[in-house]
């Protein structure tokens, strides 16, 4: 076995996922005060909307900001995670078992985001959409709303957020607490995941990085900090 | 106050409308709002702490007769709401409310609202013709009572306030529902853990 490192997820896609990570759970938290009547008393003072808007700008303007930087990534990510073929059914038929701690050899070889990572990826594409779209009208456009219309924004809004949470809670979990992601987290604070986590997690990737070197040893900033995203 | 000049057999009528809080007995404002700063008095009329509003403004769109105002700032989301508030020092007090107390010609009156239906159905009956006593049935009963003798959309009334669809929709099932599902994911997600762990430890052992 290598004991090299291979490079995930680059730096600026670490930021953008930190960022954003901070922005939503403030964003959830503070909204949560408005949602549960038990947590209400701390929203008493308003100041937790005006915290959920700081937040809502940060949420808004990190993935921007990241595009402008890196376009190309960026178009590259939102396509890798809508296309979806005969693999992804394989993932999902093999998932159940895997994720319940069974035989990880029965698993398909993935590449570097698995089906569940697109889902996810999918889910807080739409939900982010939905938010934003919502939350711009609550914002701004509360007073020449018709009272109807903004229900229904209201509604949309929670609605995002029940759908949008929910797989945010899976995510969280999934990323820091699943006893078999054991370098998930690692490699979006540091960036790098050893060889044999890449193999064993993220097979058809690791082939793909380091097809050609031989030894299919990857190195850091080889060809895996061209492909990884 | 609102005032609504309408014809009326060929000559023009003053319909002067008392356009605040209607205290409903179904009330809306009291429904959506978060912190519960708007909630019923137990004597029945919509009271208000304007120190646990958090300024959202939820109760300015689900008021079925357009009356809680949102003063504030739209960039930062701090804001307060404003409403009657029955004048619940006075009421408490065994005092008339102050707009009761200072209408010169007497047109407001305040008491049990029995009392004040049987008031208001006799000077219906007096006045005769199209004639009603607004607020007796709507959202359950109101707490202000109108005697009306002109048609509803003269006064500017609505005829069948209601609670909106979409806030009994948002507050009885969308609200349950967000429980329901967050609850199932995270006993789910700890169901998962405790299984994938003991059968990752036993595949290990068994190694």
């Amino acid at each position: 076995m290598t004991h090299h490192e291979l490079v995930k997820y680059s730096r600026g896609a670490r930021w953008f996922h930190w960022t954003i990570t901070i922005a939503a759970l403030v964003l959830a938290v503070t909204g949560l005060f408005l949602y549960v009547p038990a947590f209400s008393s701390i929203a008493e003072g308003g100041i937790t909307r005006v915290i959920h808007r700081v937040a809502a700008v940060i949420f808004v303007a990190a993935p921007l900001l990241f595009f402008l930087a890196k376009p190309g990534r960026s178009l590259h990510f939102v396509k890798e995670i809508f296309t979806w073929g005969k693999d992804d059914l394989a993932w999902l038929k093999a998932a159940p078992d895997y994720y319940f701690g069974g035989d990880e050899k029965k698993m398909p070889p993935q590449g570097d985001m698995n089906t569940g990572q697109k889902l996810w990826a999918v889910v807080a594409f739409f939900s982010a959409l939905g938010f934003v779209f919502t939350g711009i009208f609550m914002w701004f456009l509360k007073d020449t709303l018709p009272a109807e219309v903004f229900d229904w924004m209201v509604i949309v809004h929670d609605l995002c957020f029940i759908v949008g949470g929910a797989m945010l809670l899976v995510h969280l979990y999934l990323g820091a607490i699943h006893p078999r992601m054991t370098e998930s987290l690692k490699s979006m604070i540091k960036g790098k995941v050893s060889a044999e986590y890449a193999q064993s997690h993220h097979g058809k990737w690791y082939k793909e990085i380091t097809a050609g070197e031989g030894d299919a040893k990857g190195t850091p900033g080889g060809q895996g900090e061209k492909q990884a995203h | 106050m609102r005032f609504n000049e309408v014809e009326s057999d060929g000559d023009l009528a003053w319909l002067f409308t008392r356009r605040a809080c209607m205290h409903c007995t179904e009330a809306g404002c009291v429904k959506v709002c978060p912190t519960k700063a708007v909630f019923h008095h137990d004597l029945g009329f919509v009271a208000y702490d304007k120190d646990k509003c958090t300024g959202c403004g939820y109760c300015v769109e689900a008021c079925p007769f357009d009356v809680p105002r949102l003063d504030g700032s739209r960039l930062t989301g701090k804001a307060k709401m404003n409403k009657c508030i029955f004048c619940i020092d006075r009421v408490t007090s065994g005092l008339e409310p102050a707009c009761v107390k200072t209408c010169p010609p007497g047109a407001l009156d305040f008491g049990e609202r029995d009392a004040m239906v049987a008031k208001g159905q006799a000077r219906v009956a007096e006045l005769g013709g199209d004639a009603r006593l607004y607020g007796e049935e709507e959202l359950d009963g109101l707490h202000v009572l109108y005697v009306v003798n002109h048609s509803l959309k003269d006064h500017k009334l609505p005829v069948n306030p209601e609670v909106s669809p979409s806030v009994t929709l948002w507050q009885d099932i969308l609200q349950p529902v967000g429980y329901g599902v967050v609850g199932v994911v995270a006993g789910g997600l700890l169901l998962n853990y405790m299984v994938a762990r003991a059968r990752m430890v036993k595949a290990k052992e068994g190694k």
